[in-house]
C-alpha cells in the first residue's frame, strides 16, 4: 500500500501520473489518514480520529472489530475532507477468523455528516454519501458472497441486510478477502464524478524497498470499475465535497478479526486545479543525486547491521516491521514460526552439550594414561606432565564428595518416591469409595452412630430407673433413698455414746456395794 | 484558570520538539537511542547523522517522510520503557497547534507539495 502510494507520488515527482488520460497530483493528506507502526497514541486514541463502538487502536493496527460475537465498531474522522473535490483513499486491510466463512463485514464510509454506531457494518443506518461494504456474510442465500459493494444513500432508505442490499446497491462484485496471506489493498479513486474502486488479491506482499518509478503495479491490481449512473452524478458532486470519511465493522453470529492497517486519504488535482507549488522544483540531477547518496547510506547501514547481528546475536531484537513476512502473518503462521523457533533453540543447546562432550572425552582421552577413567567425569584438563600425587588425591577425595552428595540425593529421591508412592496407593484405594477423606468418614461414623445407640441405651434405662423411684418409693432400694452418710455416722456416734454410758452406768452402782 | 492557560501555552510553546531542525538532526545521544541494538555506534559522521535520522522517523521504511510520521516524530520520547507503551507518541492535545507545526515543516521542506519529504527534499535545505 505504501509502496504503491509510494510508486505513486515518486511518479508525481516526475510530473504526472497517467490516469483517465488526464495529468493527476496526489497529495498525502495527514489530517484524514492513519497507518502503522505506532498507529495509535499511548492513550490508544489516533490523532484527528475518533474511534468508538468495540474498535480498539494498537501500535499495529486499528482492530474495529475483534472475532467475537455481535461487536461493533467505527471509526471516523473528526476533520471534513476539503482539501479537494476529488479524492483516493487507500486501505489496507485484513479480515481474518477461524472458520470458513465469517461475517458480518466492513465499509467505508463517505458521508456529509459524522457517524455513530449502527446496524450496517457497524455504522448507522439513513447515512448520506456513500458506503462501500466489504460484505462477508450471505444473507440472501445468493451464494454471491463474500462480496464487495458500493451503495449510495441520500439519507432516507434503510439498509436491507437480509438481501444484502442487493436491490439498493449500485453493483458488485464477488471477492474472497478473507484469510489473505498479507493485507487486502483496496483503492478508491473519486475523479470527475467518476468512482473507481480497485482491490488486490492480498497475494503479494507489499514492496517495502524503494521502487522503480512505474505503474507496473497498477496492473498487478485486480480492476473494478464501477461508473456511477448519470443521475447520480451531480448528486455525488455536491455530496462528496467536505465529507468526512470513516471505517467501520460489525461481527454478527460469526466472527472475524476487522483490522485496518493502514488508510491514506490523497486529494487529487487536475492540471487547473493544481496548488501552486510552495517552493521551486528540484532540479533533476540533484534529486539525482541525493538518491544515490540515500542509497549508498543505506547499504551501509544494513552493512552494519548484518555485522552487529552476527557479533552480537542476543541483542538483536528483530525489529518487527522490517521483517515484512513477520509483521503480516496470521495466527497459524506465528504458531509455526514460534515451534519452529523453539525448535532451532534446542538443536542449538543440542550442539553445544555435544561439543562439550566432545571436549571432555578428547580431555580423558589425553589424561587417561596418567589417571583412571572416572576423573574423565570431572572434565579436569591434562595438563603438561600429567597428575602428581596430591592432585590426584585431591580429585578423588572430590569425587568422593560428590558420590555421596548423590548418594544423599539418591536416598532423599527414593523417599519421596517412597512417600508419593504411599500416598498414591492410598488415593488409590480410597478412590473407588469416593476419595480418602468419604472413606474415614464412613468408617468414623458408623463408629459414632453405634456409640451414640449404646449412649442413647444407657440415657434410657437411667431415665426409666429414675421414673421408676419415683413411682414406686421404697419399693426398691428405700435406704439409698432415705439415709445420708452423716445421718449414719450421727446415729452411730449417739449409739456408742448411749453404749458407753450404759456401760459406765452399770460398772457405777457395783462400785459402792463393795464399799 | 488563567495562569493555568498561560503555563498550557508556554509548556507547549517550550515542549514543541521541532522536526528536523538543526539541534535535532544533530542529536547523536538520541540517535544512538534508536539505534541501539541494531548497530554499533561509536561516532556518527554529519552524513550518518543526516541519515540516520531520517531514516529513524521513516517508520514504514518508504524511504519518504508524510505528516503523520512528523506528526509522531514530534509526539515520541523514550520515557515510557514498558513493552506495551514503546514507540508510541503522546496522545495530541491541541490538535490545530499540531497542525500548525506539522504544516510548517512540510511548508519549508516538502518542495513538491505532494505531502511527502523525500531524501533529497529532506537534504537541500540542509
Amino acid at each position: 500500500m505504501t509502496a504503491k502510494a509510494l510508486a505513486v507520488v515518486l511518479a508525481a515527482l516526475l510530473g504526472v501520473v497517467v490516469a483517465q488520460n488526464n495529468p493527476v497530483f496526489k497529495k498525502f493528506e495527514y489530517k484524514h489518514s492513519f497507518k502503522a507502526p505506532n498507529l495509535a497514541q499511548r492513550d490508544g486514541s489516533i490523532p484527528f480520529w475518533l474511534v468508538s463502538g468495540d474498535a480498539l487502536a494498537s501500535g499495529e493496527q486499528l482492530r474495529l472489530a475483534p472475532s467475537m460475537r455481535s461487536r461493533k465498531g467505527i471509526a471516523w474522522n473528526k476533520r471534513a475532507f476539503t482539501e479537494s473535490e476529488n479524492f483516493q483513499i487507500d486501505v489496507s486491510l485484513k479480515i481474518t477468523g477461524q472458520g470458513r466463512i465469517g461475517a458480518d463485514g466492513l465499509g467505508i464510509w463517505y458521508t456529509s455528516q459524522l457517524g455513530s454506531l449502527g446496524p450496517v457494518f457497524g455504522a448507522n443506518d439513513f447515512w448520506t454519501g456513500m458506503g462501500l461494504f466489504l460484505d462477508s456474510f450471505d444473507n440472501d442465500g445468493q451464494k454471491n458472497n463474500p462480496q464487495v459493494s458500493l451503495m449510495l444513500n441520500d439519507g432516507t432508505r434503510s439498509y436491507d441486510h437480509h438481501t444484502d442490499g442487493s436491490q439498493q446497491i449500485l453493483s458488485s462484485c464477488q471477492r474472497d478477502f478473507r484469510n489473505k496471506p498479507f493485507p487486502v489493498r483496496v483503492r478508491i479513486e473519486y475523479m470527475k464524478n467518476v468512482l473507481t474502486v480497485h482491490i488486490d488479491d492480498g497475494m503479494q506482499q507489499t514492496k517495502r524497498e524503494r521502487l522503480s518509478i512505474g505503474l507496473k503495479e497498477e496492473k498487478s491490481l485486480d480492476k473494478k470499475k464501477e461508473n456511477m449512473v448519470e443521475e447520480r452524478k451531480n448528486w455525488i458532486f455536491s455530496v462528496a465535497f467536505g465529507g468526512l470519511t470513516r471505517v467501520s465493522a460489525a461481527t454478527g453470529g460469526l466472527a472475524d478479526d476487522h483490522d485496518i492497517l493502514d488508510y491514506s486519504v490523497f486529494s487529487l488535482f487536475n492540471e487547473q486545479q493544481k496548488p501552486a507549488q510552495t517552493n521551486t522544483q528540484l532540479p533533476q540531477a540533484e534529486k539525482q543525486k541525493y538518491d544515490e547518496e540515500f542509497e549508498r547510506q543505506m547499504k551501509e547501514y544494513e552493512a552494519e547491521r548484518a555485522k552487529f547481528k552476527e557479533q552480537h546475536p542476543d541483542k538483536v531484537k528483530e525489529d518487527e516491521f522490517e521483517d515484512p513476512n513477520k509483521y503480516y502473518e496470521d495466527a497459524t503462521a506465528r504458531e509455526l514460526r514460534l515451534i519452529y523457533e523453539s525448535q532451532n533453540a534446542i538443536h542449538q543447546v543440542m550442539q553445544n552439550m555435544d561439543q562439550r562432550l566432545q571436549q571432555i572425552q578428547q580431555s580423558q582421552l589425553a589424561g587417561g594414561a596418567q589417571i583412571q577413567p572416572q576423573t574423565g567425569g570431572q572434565a579436569v584438563p591434562a595438563i603438561g606432565g600429567g597428575f602428581q600425587q596430591h592432585e590426584k588425591n585431591e580429585v578423588m577425595q572430590s569425587l568422593r564428595d560428590l558420590s555421596t552428595t548423590i548418594r544423599d540425593m539418591k536416598q532423599y529421591v527414593n523417599e519421596i518416591f517412597t512417600k508419593t508412592y504411599n500416598l498414591e496407593q492410598r488415593w488409590g484405594q480410597s478412590a473407588p469409595s469416593g476419595g480418602a477423606g468419604g472413606g474415614v468418614d464412613s468408617s468414623m461414623h458408623q463408629k459414632v452412630d453405634s456409640l451414640l445407640n449404646e449412649l442413647r441405651a444407657v440415657r434410657a434405662t437411667q431415665i426409666q430407673q429414675v421414673s421408676g423411684t419415683g413411682a414406686a418409693g421404697a419399693g426398691n432400694c428405700p435406704n439409698i433413698s432415705c439415709i445420708s452418710s452423716t445421718l449414719f455416722l450421727v446415729i452411730i456416734f449417739m449409739q456408742s455414746v448411749v453404749i458407753v454410758v450404759v456401760i459406765f452406768l452399770r460398772g457405777r452402782p457395783e462400785k459402792p456395794k463393795f464399799y | 484558570m488563567r495562569f493555568f492557560l498561560i503555563f498550557c501555552l508556554l509548556s507547549t510553546a517550550f515542549c514543541a520538539v521541532k522536526f528536523a531542525g538543526d539541534s535535532e538532526v544533530h542529536d547523536e545521544a538520541h540517535i544512538k537511542q534508536h539505534l541501539e541494538n541494531k548497530i554499533e555506534v561509536e561516532k556518527l559522521t554529519e552524513d550518518q547523522q543526516k541519515f540516520h535520522y531520517f531514516s529513524m522517523h521513516d517508520l514504514n521504511k518508504d524511504n519518504q517522510i508524510d505528516g503523520i510520521e512528523i506528526m509522531k516524530a514530534i509526539t515520541h520520547d523514550h520515557s515510557s520503557q514498558t513493552e506495551l507503551g514503546h514507540g508510541l507518541g503522546n496522545p495530541v492535545t491541541h490538535e490545530e497547534e499540531m497542525i500548525g507545526l506539522v504544516d510548517s515543516v512540510l511548508h519549508d521542506l516538502d518542495a513538491n507539495n505532494d505531502g511527502f519529504i523525500d531524501y533529497a527534499e529532506y537534504n537541500r535545505k540542509r
